[in-house]
């Protein structure tokens, strides 16, 4: 399991700014993100349009609080929408993506016989799927659990990502340096926003308000900070409305958020509601899990928010 | 053919089209507190109360109701809402218009309770109606290019879908401008059939889940697979 293909592109300038162009885009998009789950949506999703890849996958290394690890897919995403995804996702992929997680093997592109059990790869080729690349995502930082995941098992991880790239012709090796390239500046835009530094959490969940990027860890008391809402600007412009996505289904989440209106601070939220600062928290918690809103000092400063919730 | 028979049907789908669409945005206010659902919701149920008025102007003879006030003044003012929402996200802006919603449609409820004593004729009725009537579509025009700009950089259907029944909308209330110089009924009867067509998109934009198009995606996570 060593190197690349030795296809060549005729065209090596256009695939060198088409991966400028993708990490400026994803610059621009980083802002509207606050999962890390998002990031490998986006990336698959730009692989797919801009490089022809047939199907992209994000596997990652998860453990448990007892050490056991294992796999667990992040991200998946078809070029065809026809296409069943089933046969990409399953035991074997899995029990292959855990092998070169566990390995240290280099970035690779290989025949996927070479890669896969025979029925496997046999399956693949069906498809029209003869090549899979395999990437690497490593950071020592913590990569947080699935957004929302309620598994309280699950502990943080470094981050330990392996990208499969399923190709119907051989890509080229520009190609691939292209998707390197990428996924390395995500790695590295990842460690100052999605990753956490080991031993900084004991939740294991990462605040949901990341849109500005200098947040500060706020010397007051979660009392005096003021709670603002954030309102989906696509909800009724590229969004429906009545999808019933919007709904907040904690009850008392729900009747903290009517009681935010960006003046009141959680104090003045809790004597308005009659209720004491542990439910004010646990409902705080949820709406910024739910990107509904984000926490401010009185001057407007935006604040880190988990700080607050890891006392609890 | 009856001559209301395409007004009825126009008015007909315009209530039912808006009274869903309202009282589902209403129902999901309380669910999700989004002041941008309320004033969408409150917006449709004034238009299904305009709808609903002018079903009953139109057939209901043995005594005068002149909904026209209401119909043009509320269409008008809630369309302009439901663009005023779009221009900003924040939280203070939205609540100051959700109030200012509240109270306007209050004064259009007092004006459709005044239907019957408002006076049957508009003061100048071709340039008052002109205004009137365009002004809806002038409006509709403004939210199709909001929606063209919103496809544009999110190709999602709904987008397109509401894209398009705004500019039916727009068109059909645009198209039967020319009736109040020159009465015609051809181009009457062609403006509510615009109209029912984008009531339709409308009623299917928000019926169906939300679909992107670019790069056809098709998007799994979060299967977890243990060796």
């Amino acid at each position: 399991m060593d190197d690349y293909g030795a296809g060549h592109d005729a065209t090596p300038m256009n695939k060198g700014r088409r991966q400028l162009v993708i990490t400026a885009q994803l610059y621009k998009a980083i802002a509207y993100m606050s999962h890390i789950d998002e990031l490998f949506q986006w990336l698959a999703t730009e692989f797919v349009s801009s490089f022809h890849v047939q199907v992209v996958q994000f596997w990652a290394l998860r453990a448990n609080r007892m050490g056991q690890m294992s796999v667990e897919l992040r991200t998946c995403v078809g070029q065809d929408p026809a296409f069943p995804l089933h046969f990409v996702v399953n035991n074997q992929i899995a029990a292959t993506a855990q092998q070169l997680l566990s390995g240290q093997y280099d970035n690779m592109l290989r025949p996927v016989e070479n890669l896969f059990t025979s029925y496997q790869a046999s399956t693949l080729t069906r498809f029209g799927l003869y090549h899979c690349s395999c990437s690497f995502m490593h950071s020592g930082m913590l990569l947080p659990p699935v957004y929302n995941n309620s598994n309280a098992q699950l502990v943080p991880t470094p981050l330990s990502v392996a990208v499969l790239l399923y190709f119907r012709p051989l890509p080229t090796r520009d190609t691939l340096s292209a998707i390197d390239l990428i996924l390395e500046q995500a790695v590295s835009i990842s460690e100052s926003r999605f990753l956490r530094a080991p031993g900084s959490t004991t939740s294991g969940q990462l605040p949901a308000v990341r849109n500005v990027p200098l947040q500060r860890q706020s010397s007051l008391s979660l009392y005096e900070i003021i709670p603002k809402r954030k309102e989906d600007n696509n909800l009724l412009m590229s969004s429906n409305p009545l999808s019933g996505s919007t709904i907040i289904p904690d009850k008392r989440a729900r009747r903290f958020y009517t009681a935010v209106n960006d003046i009141r601070n959680v104090k003045e939220i809790c004597e308005h509601l009659h209720i004491d600062l542990q439910e004010a928290t646990a409902a705080l918690q949820i709406l910024v899990n739910e990107d509904r809103i984000y926490l401010c000092e009185p001057d407007g400063q935006l604040v880190e928010s988990s700080v607050f919730f890891d006392q609890f | 053919m009856d001559p209301n028979f395409v007004p009825n049907v126009l008015s007909l789908t315009l209530f039912f089209v808006s009274l869903f669409i309202s009282l589902r945005a209403l129902y999901l206010y309380t669910q999700a507190r989004s002041r941008r659902i309320f004033i969408l919701s409150i917006s449709m149920g004034v238009i299904s109360l305009t709808a609903i008025a002018g079903f009953v102007g139109d057939n209901v003879t043995s005594i005068p109701l002149n909904v026209d006030w209401f119909n043009y003044i509320g269409q008008t003012v809630s369309f302009i809402f439901i663009l005023l929402s779009f221009i900003s996200g924040s939280e203070a802006y939205l609540r100051n218009l959700m109030r200012w919603q509240i109270a306007v449609s209050i004064l259009l409820l007092g004006l459709m309770l005044l239907s019957p004593v408002l006076p049957p004729e508009f003061p100048a009725p071709t340039l008052t109606k002109t205004l009137l009537s365009g002004s809806r579509g002038l409006i509709c025009h403004i939210i199709f290019y909001y929606y063209v700009v919103s496809f544009m950089k999110m190709e999602t259907r709904f987008s397109l879908l509401m894209g398009l029944a705004f500019l039916a909308l727009s068109f059909g209330y645009l198209i039967i401008l020319p009736k109040y110089f020159i009465p015609n009924d051809g181009l009457d009867r062609t403006g509510d059939i615009m109209r029912v067509c984008g009531l339709i998109f409308l009623f299917f934009a928000v019926l169906l889940p939300d679909v992107k198009f670019r790069n056809r995606e098709k998007v799994r996570s979060n299967y977890q697979y243990t060796k």
